[in-house]
């Protein structure tokens, strides 16, 4: 694939990949600008191994998945802070200006990262089981489960904010 | 399978806003893309020199073995003409083969030549500081 060819193919994805990496990361769009630049760098930098340039769009979302879940990985969690530490920490939702999703933003937080990218994939872009199988490398098994609990949960979350 | 309809209807509607414009976006992303070049180009380059070096060194590492071979009967002589000179060392001239010594040297002499133009190779190739 030539440098134009990608540049033609990220122009006509980037918009669903940065919004896709917004609500992975709860509405910071400084951040999810960032994990989107990685991935297209990263994605560049082995486009020689996409055998069919057909499969552009789920190729680069299963190196976003990828990318979101190492930088999880290497982030600490908020999960060891208490209450009067989270109440000082700036809130990443500050970071979409609409509010709009305040809550949905809020509950996705709360959803472990391959719980919230199965969830996202799945209602947000419109991917079938079989295809989030494929993008994130888990079992059927394990992303049905991912789903299940991340409807769950997110039921919970959004009727007692 | 309510919960289900739910999402769906919740997610319907979901258009997270964007940190920047997609303009911006694709000029930060060439840029980037611009330096991951510049980045290969010059590991490629690095390692164009350092394959260069090698066969240099690998020639020059043959042609001290070949020279060496050839002056063999020569240094052979020579060695066998010092132990001979040297009658107090009795005990070691019982297990002392000439031979030996000189295929001693004709190796250590190939190793050196390579490796000094190996490095001679590599500053001669190295490229000039950046400005």
């Amino acid at each position: 694939m030539t440098r134009e060819q990608f540049i033609q193919q990220v122009e006509a994805t980037q918009e669903a990949l940065r919004r896709f990496f917004v609500a992975l990361c709860c509405g910071d769009s400084q951040q999810a600008d960032d994990l989107a630049q990685e991935a297209l760098i990263k994605a560049w930098v082995s486009c020689e191994t996409l055998r069919e340039p057909a499969k552009f769009r789920a190729w680069i979302f299963r190196i976003a998945y990828n990318t979101f879940i190492s930088s999880q990985r290497s982030q600490p969690t908020l999960s060891s802070l208490d209450d009067s530490e989270a109440a000082d920490t700036p809130s990443d939702y500050t970071a979409d200006n609409a509010f709009n999703y305040q809550a949905l933003y809020s509950a996705l937080d709360a959803l472990p990262p391959k719980e919230r990218s199965s969830v996202l994939l799945f209602y947000m872009e419109g991917y079938s089981i079989k295809e989030i199988v494929e993008l994130t490398g888990s079992s059927e098994a394990a992303v049905k489960q991912h789903l299940s609990r991340g409807r769950i949960h997110l039921r919970a979350l959004l009727s007692n904010p | 399978m309510d919960d289900n309809k739910k999402l769906q209807e919740l997610f319907k509607g979901f258009n997270p806003r964007l940190g920047s414009s997609s303009d911006a976006f694709m000029a930060t992303l060439q840029r980037n893309m611009a330096a991951v070049e510049s980045i290969r180009a010059q590991c490629e380059t690095i390692k164009r020199r350092s394959r260069r070096a090698v066969v240099l060194a690998a020639a020059a590492g043959f042609v001290a073995g070949v020279v060496m071979t050839l002056l063999f009967p020569y240094i052979s002589a020579f060695i066998a003409g010092i132990t001979i000179t040297l009658p107090q060392l009795n005990i070691a001239s019982l297990t002392f083969d000439p031979s030996i010594t000189t295929w001693a040297i004709v190796a250590a002499t190939s190793i050196v030549a390579a490796l000094t133009t190996y490095d001679l190779a590599s500053s001669a190739l190295r490229p000039a500081p950046a400005r």
